[in-house]
């Protein structure tokens, strides 16, 4: 198969060929899920490399349970973020931790502003403060829609609710946040 | 529809278009001035946790390694599941456009396949020889069997942490068969047995070079070869303690390596497109500690895998 015929694939088609044992097309899901699955748990673990290695663990895992693997009406995003989200709580149960928020992340350099930087890292941490006391779906619903950048229909599917309910809770989330900041700041 | 819904369904429009940059917070303002009041807070607090917290996506090098570590362990673990003896001698050259030939750790499948077939088909055919090769050392007949079993779980292990406890135990393992062919008085198999020391250890040194965690690990284990080489030094026979000699000095780099790495090279000082968590391909073949390891040998170095803080401190 080349890659320009697997790219005309659909999902379905992929995953169809992948429980057939094509490491390839499952190689071209890779491809196309990476990045919001890298960077939904980069936002969560706040460090480079250990996100590389769970994003890595995801697919693999995500692999290794293709078998049992039904469509349901859910697009393979979604069935890769719940298997995201629970390497993160494994991987955190191992450690023996609580399950963090999001750690600082690594900031770029900034060059030549470096009040600039300071003055941004320590609003970072701020809303950073704000988020960790909100509700987990809060959070969730946050991070997905306003930090990734993910569609509704898309948060809707990757957090099982309707899109109804996506719009509320994260309208309810956003007031929340806007609360903590301004305790925070006051 | 209430006014609470109303204002998440507008609250969401206005999301997705300030985010995709088709309208500014004060756009959306003007077009819903019912709702400016509560909109505005809302909308601002958002963007302002968006910038603040968006993640950079992954590096094209990392895309690249990862792919080609990801299908090669699937391959690999599909081998094992099937113990489909055939497809495992064919499949490297089959499966050649997957196998970036190019890339450094394309040498790894391979090895641990070729590894693999031997051993199922030795186990297939009723000598056990998983066992036997398992206490076999340099220069015995199944020690080739018994270093491609290593290389499958290097293949098969999921995380770069799992990869550095196996190094590791490779290393040691290295050692442990060194004072055996002492012990025996087969030294002139030792070259052979520390050479493998030394290049596990360069594999180990190349994947921690910017874990914290694990150089404190990989410090303890040094001091711990150190100690076990000199024991060796003490009893060997003549002809094989220039191989000690050169593994102890080894050692004594590797710890250099780890002290400075120590020091204040973190995580982000790899450069980018640095494969951090496999060797070179150069130096394998050349049987020599690979990626950051082989900046360390004495004389002119191309150093494109080290920063410029850890040139300026070169002697």
């Amino acid at each position: 198969m080349t890659e320009g015929q697997a790219t005309e694939r659909s999902d379905a088609e992929l995953i169809a060929l992948a429980q057939r044992g094509e490491s390839e097309a499952f190689g071209e899901l890779y491809r196309r899920y990476l990045d919001p699955i890298y960077r939904y748990i980069r936002v969560r673990v706040g460090e480079n490399r250990l996100a590389e290695d769970l994003s890595e663990m995801v697919f693999l895992r995500s692999f290794e349970s293709l078998g049992k693997y039904k469509e349901r009406g859910h697009p393979f995003s979604a069935y890769l973020y719940r298997v995201a989200r629970n390497l993160l709580v494994d991987h955190y149960r191992y450690r023996r931790e609580e399950l963090p928020l999001e750690q600082e992340p690594e900031l770029p350099d900034a060059g030549v502003d470096v009040d600039g930087e300071v003055i941004r890292r320590e609003k970072l941490r701020t809303v950073l403060a704000a988020l960790q006391v909100l509700p987990q779906d809060h959070q969730e619903v946050i991070r997905l829609r306003v930090v990734l950048g993910l569609s509704t229909a898309e948060v809707a599917d990757w957090m099982g609710r309707s899109e109804g309910a996506v719009r509320v809770l994260l309208h309810r989330a956003l007031k929340s946040l806007r609360e903590q900041l301004a305790d925070v700041e006051e | 529809m209430s006014k609470s819904k109303q204002l998440a369904q507008v609250l969401d429009l206005c999301l997705a278009q300030v985010l995709s940059g088709a309208a500014t917070v004060e756009d959306c303002l003007r077009d819903y001035p019912e709702l400016a009041e509560q909109l505005g807070p809302l909308l601002r607090t958002a963007l302002q946790a968006g910038d603040l917290l968006a993640p950079a996506a992954p590096t094209a090098a990392y895309r690249a390694a990862s792919e080609a570590r990801l299908l090669n362990r699937l391959r690999a673990a599909q081998v094992v599941e099937r113990g489909e003896r055939s497809r495992v001698i064919d499949r490297p050259a089959r499966r050649r456009p997957f196998a970036w030939p190019g890339s450094p750790r394309a040498w790894k499948p391979a090895y641990a396949l070729a590894g693999l077939a031997l051993a199922l088909a030795l186990i297939g055919s009723g000598v056990g020889v998983a066992g036997a090769a398992a206490g076999s050392l340099p220069g015995d007949r199944l020690y080739g069997v018994k270093r491609g079993l290593e290389e499958v779980s290097l293949a098969l292990s999921p995380t770069s942490a799992g990869d550095a406890g196996l190094l590791l135990g490779f290393a040691e393992r290295r050692l442990a068969e060194a004072e055996a062919l002492i012990q025996i008085g087969r030294d002139d198999d030792l070259p052979a047995a520390l050479a493998g020391y030394e290049r596990e250890l360069g594999r180990l040194l190349a994947q921690e070079e910017h874990d914290q965690e694990g150089l404190s690990r990989l410090e303890a284990a040094l001091e711990k070869h150190q100690q076990v080489l000199n024991r060796a030094l003490e009893s060997a026979a003549p002809q094989g303690r220039q191989a000690i000699e050169r593994a102890l000095e080894r050692t004594n780099r590797g710890q250099d390596q780890v002290e400075e790495a120590r020091q204040g090279q973190g995580p982000d000082r790899v450069p980018p497109g640095q494969l951090k968590r496999t060797p070179s391909a150069e130096g394998e073949d050349a049987g020599q500690p690979p990626g950051r390891e082989k900046t360390k040998t004495p004389g002119p170095r191309p150093d494109a895998t080290r920063g410029p803080k850890d040139r300026d401190q070169d002697p």
